[in-house]
């Protein structure tokens, strides 16, 4: 009897892609929608945050935001925290990244680094706008195409003014296939599978930009992003060379490959809602040899990803780890919620919950004010738009003060007690 | 700011006086006449007596994390007693030494288990002096009140304490029904006195000009078992103390947990009010505030070593408890799940000659977590990250107007452990108090709740959290609940970019 082969694991992770716009553009992306059909998927996945960074520190530390304490963009990890990349470094994985992470601030055209001894190869790069000097997509496509990029970037980049000239982002728009960014960041990949020299097994990241941002500065006004079309087709192309790769290097059997998003999207030119459906709920799936494929619709959160590796791998977690192994079955009979939270500073506090069919988002105010938060409650069995806000209806006072419960319990039970009991008193 | 505040002395002294579950109503000058508290009430009118100090967890460790580090239960990590507080949470006694104070803790402390005698272990707490004692009938070998007990009074200890301790034996006095040998010791014997002896010699330590101090005197009474020597029982009338505060079929009203824990306290593990008859507990009662009587001797004798070493001027002193007593009041006994007043409300007495005014009665709402931001705030040390209080310092002076409204604390299945866990919440506003227990999600207990208006009634005797007529006040609380959630998470991670 031999011990079993190690499992090799390639994180596919979009930076905003919800579950809605997989859906729509279910035709555009041929790669995505079969893996999709092929996978043991979790549709109804929360991420912590609809901003990027908190809910990136969830994704990567399977942590809530009261315990990473990453609680707007532009804070960075805390040294305490341990990645799930870090953990399996230290379990003898080989691990490298290729494309976006950003677990740290990065504008001002600010180098986010690899902490020590998290990855054996670091291809950084927050997307194709994005004018770090160490944007490792930026360097390649210089090497690749240089009177190109002197075109398309005719000047050194400027900390102090970041915004994007729209010259730079139609020339970024209109690069060839193979020389976009998220073909660099498959080519990364794929070369990394390739190039592999011993049987160590590997955790490979793929951090493909498919948000119309490309790295470049948020819409200060708003919180999220639309869908670049073309961006995702690109990702979607490499994501069918990248299972073709691991198939011509016969890794399929043995690799665990998991398509995951950040966080959701915004409605191209509509008026943003950072709590909206659209916003937080993503797809996770996970195509592994030994696990059936099949859609498993219960609201899970995207702090369930890294348990669910380290589950798959046989690695034991590190201590501080709040989400769970979605291998393991349901033991609550209680229908399983998603919170999430918006704290960004200058803007209102908001805080929403799922469960079920219904949704609470609460504004909060000052609790010296004495007034209870804004609440907006939505059906979403009937009402997945969110456009009937059933909070100030009479005929909905007792659902709505049972999602007020819902949403305390939640907050409750995501209170950091990661720190282990170890006696009576 | 008030004048007296702006011109206050610089780097003051500061002496911060912990009992151990002392109720906020336990004093003369607070609402018991009963009680023989003739120095703490003189320190109350010669400085500032807040009304309404409300510590933010009902047990005592998490309760101490949060006056350790300026922060509440669901940010320290400390969430129960049997954690130890977690090795990245910073102790403001740290900033103190840095700038310079010689620090010292006497007493009980409580930031790591103190489970089958174990002996706490020193964190990065900037102490010169740590004389640690976890309680009287403590058997850990480095339990400092036993090591003087047994060069002060070898006889006694020997009589008491014959053999080594098992380390099962670890809750005798929990489960003691009524004092333990070492609770009745000559008052010279004492833990009390202990603390007291222990901090005059602190007091009393040779300091250079610019070397001001902290010290922590921390008493372990009148925590239970419920003893006291017989001098200090003679200087009570327990026929003067009133009968515990219920009312008929009080648990038909309340959530279905406060029926266990009228049974056994201590979930289940340790004598409950049931298992005693009313006389017994008048004598509990009394053995209580004789608890109280001494200690206020000792602060009495603290206080007294202070003004003869001519400090007394330059010396902040700070007067409070990590958490109350139930004491037999709603059919039950000392503590737990259960967030009344009886158990969140603690005495907190501050005197500061010449900056804090006589007299001062501080109505407004405070919280343990402001403690270490008002010691900081008297050194001139800047609030160390993360620390979420606020100085009372300005309440104490009389000059602030603009201070929070509500209170909040948090249970965290932090006392014995259950099956299904236990957490409950209470926030404060006004007059208005919420407690809810969680269900699901958190955790498997039946969701309840309970709502009471402190000023028609103080006793929370009447739970209106079902009642029709209340539905819209309870709606409104669960909404402050959720504010003030929000509010005080920690978002004390820098923020190094916009984005």
């Amino acid at each position: 009897m031999y011990p079993p082969m190690p499992q090799n694991i390639l994180l596919i992770l979009f930076d905003s892609l919800s579950t809605a716009t997989c859906v729509d553009l279910a035709e555009q992306l041929p790669t995505l929608t079969q893996f999709r059909g092929n996978s043991l998927c979790f549709p109804n996945a929360y991420a912590s945050s609809p901003e990027s960074g908190p809910a990136r520190a969830s994704l990567f530390t399977g942590l809530d935001l009261s315990a990473h304490g990453v609680w707007s963009d532009g804070v960075a990890l805390p040294e305490r925290e341990t990645t799930v990349t870090e953990r399996f470094t230290d379990q003898g994985y080989e691990t490298w990244l290729c494309g976006r992470r950003h677990l740290s601030g990065v504008s001002n055209w600010t180098t986010e680094h690899a902490r020590p001894f998290e990855f054996a190869q670091f291809d950084w790069a927050h997307g194709p706008h994005h004018r770090s000097r160490q944007n490792a997509y930026l360097t390649w496509l210089q090497a690749q195409a240089p009177e190109l990029y002197a075109q398309i970037f005719p000047k050194q980049p400027n900390p102090d003014a970041t915004d994007v000239p729209e010259a730079q982002r139609r020339a970024i728009r209109a690069l060839a296939h193979e020389l976009s960014f998220n073909s660099w960041v498959t080519d990364r990949i794929c070369a990394h599978i390739k190039g592999r020299a011993t049987d160590q097994p590997f955790f490979g990241v793929a951090g493909y930009v498919v948000g119309q941002d490309q790295g470049g500065p948020p819409d200060p006004d708003h919180i999220g992003e639309a869908v670049d079309p073309a961006a995702l087709q690109q990702a979607d192309a490499g994501l069918a060379r990248i299972l073709d790769c691991l198939s011509g290097a016969d890794l399929l059997q043995n690799t665990t490959v998991v398509v995951a998003a950040t966080r959701g999207d915004q409605d191209a030119g509509a008026t943003s809602d950072p709590m909206k459906q659209r916003a937080v709920q993503t797809s996770l799936m996970f195509q592994t040899a030994g696990i059936t494929p099949r859609i498993d619709s219960r609201v899970v959160t995207t702090a369930d990803l890294v348990p669910t590796l380290y589950d798959i791998a046989k690695i034991r977690p590190p201590r501080r780890i709040q989400g769970t192994s979605l291998l393991s079955g349901v033991t609550s009979a209680v229908p399983p919620t998603a919170l999430f939270r918006l704290r960004r500073a200058g803007q209102q506090m908001q805080t929403a919950v799922v469960q079920g069919d219904w949704k609470l988002i609460a504004e909060h105010g000052q609790p010296d004010d004495g007034h209870a938060p804004r609440y907006r409650l939505y059906n979403l069995n009937v009402d997945p738009g969110e456009a009937h806000d059933l909070a100030a209806d009479p005929a909905h006072m007792a659902d709505l003060e049972a999602m007020i419960d819902v949403m305390l319990d939640a907050r409750v039970a995501r209170e950091d007690r990661t720190e282990p009991r170890i006696a009576k008193f | 700011m008030s004048n007296a505040l702006t011109n206050a002395p610089q780097r003051p002294n500061i002496l911060f006086i912990c009992t151990d579950q002392q109720r906020g109503d336990s004093l003369g000058c607070t609402g018991a006449p009963w009680a023989h508290t003739p120095n703490l009430d003189q320190m109350a009118a010669q400085g500032a007596l807040f009304e309404n100090c409300y510590v933010q967890n009902p047990v005592c460790s998490p309760s101490r994390a949060s006056v350790f580090t300026g922060k509440y239960v669901s940010n320290h990590g400390l969430y129960a007693n049997g954690v130890p507080l977690p090795r990245d949470q910073h102790m403001f006694t740290r900033t103190l030494a840095d700038a310079g104070y010689d620090c010292g803790m006497i007493g009980k402390q409580h930031l790591s288990p103190c489970d089958t005698w174990r002996t706490e272990p020193r964190r990065d707490d900037g102490y010169r002096v740590f004389e640690w004692a976890h309680g009287p009938n403590h058997r850990a070998l480095e339990n400092d009140y036993h090591r003087w007990l047994r060069q002060t009074h070898p006889d006694l200890y020997q009589q008491i304490f014959p053999d080594t301790g098992a380390n099962e034996n670890t809750e005798y006095s929990n489960q003691a029904r009524t004092g333990t040998p070492i609770d009745h010791v000559p008052k010279e014997a004492h833990y009390s006195h202990w603390v007291g002896e222990r901090a005059i010699d602190f007091i009393s330590h040779a300091r250079g000009p610019d070397e001001p101090f902290f010290l922590m005197a921390n008493f372990f009474d009148p925590h239970h078992s419920f003893g006291a020597p017989q001098e200090f029982r003679d200087l009570i009338d327990a026929d003067a103390i009133p009968a515990p505060v219920t009312k008929p079929g009080e648990l038909d009203e309340k959530p279905e947990p406060h029926r266990a824990y009228s049974e056994k306290s201590y979930s289940g593990t340790a004598p409950g009010f049931q298992d005693y008859t009313a006389e017994q507990i008048k004598e509990i009662r009394a053995q209580y505030w004789a608890m109280i009587a001494l200690i206020d001797h000792e602060v009495g004798r603290i206080l007294a070593a202070l003004k003869a070493a001519g400090l007394a001027e330059n010396t902040l002193v700070v007067f409070s408890s990590d958490h109350g007593e139930l004491l037999g009041n709603h059919q039950q006994l000392l503590k737990g799940p259960q967030l009344y007043d009886d158990l969140t409300r603690v005495p907190l007495v501050m005197r500061w000659p010449n900056v804090i005014g006589a007299e001062n009665k501080v109505s407004e709402l405070v919280q343990w977590v402001d403690l270490p931001a008002t010691f900081l705030a008297a050194s001139g040390c800047a609030p160390g990250q993360g620390v979420q209080g606020q100085s009372v310092l300005p309440l104490a002076t009389g000059g602030s107007d603009n201070w929070r409204s509500w209170a909040i604390s948090e249970y965290r299945y932090s006392g014995f452990t259950t099956d299904p866990l236990i957490m409950t919440t209470m926030v404060r506003h006004h007059e208005w108090k919420l407690i809810l227990w969680h269900g699901e999600p958190a955790c498997g207990t039946q969701r309840d709740g309970e709502l009471y208006n402190l000023s028609d009634d103080p006793s929370e005797l009447h739970n209106r959290f079902h009642d029709p007529d209340c539905a819209e006040i309870r709606r409104r609380m669960k909404g402050v609940m959720l504010d003030a959630m929000a509010q005080t998470e920690d978002r004390s991670e820098s923020r190094q970019r916009p984005w």
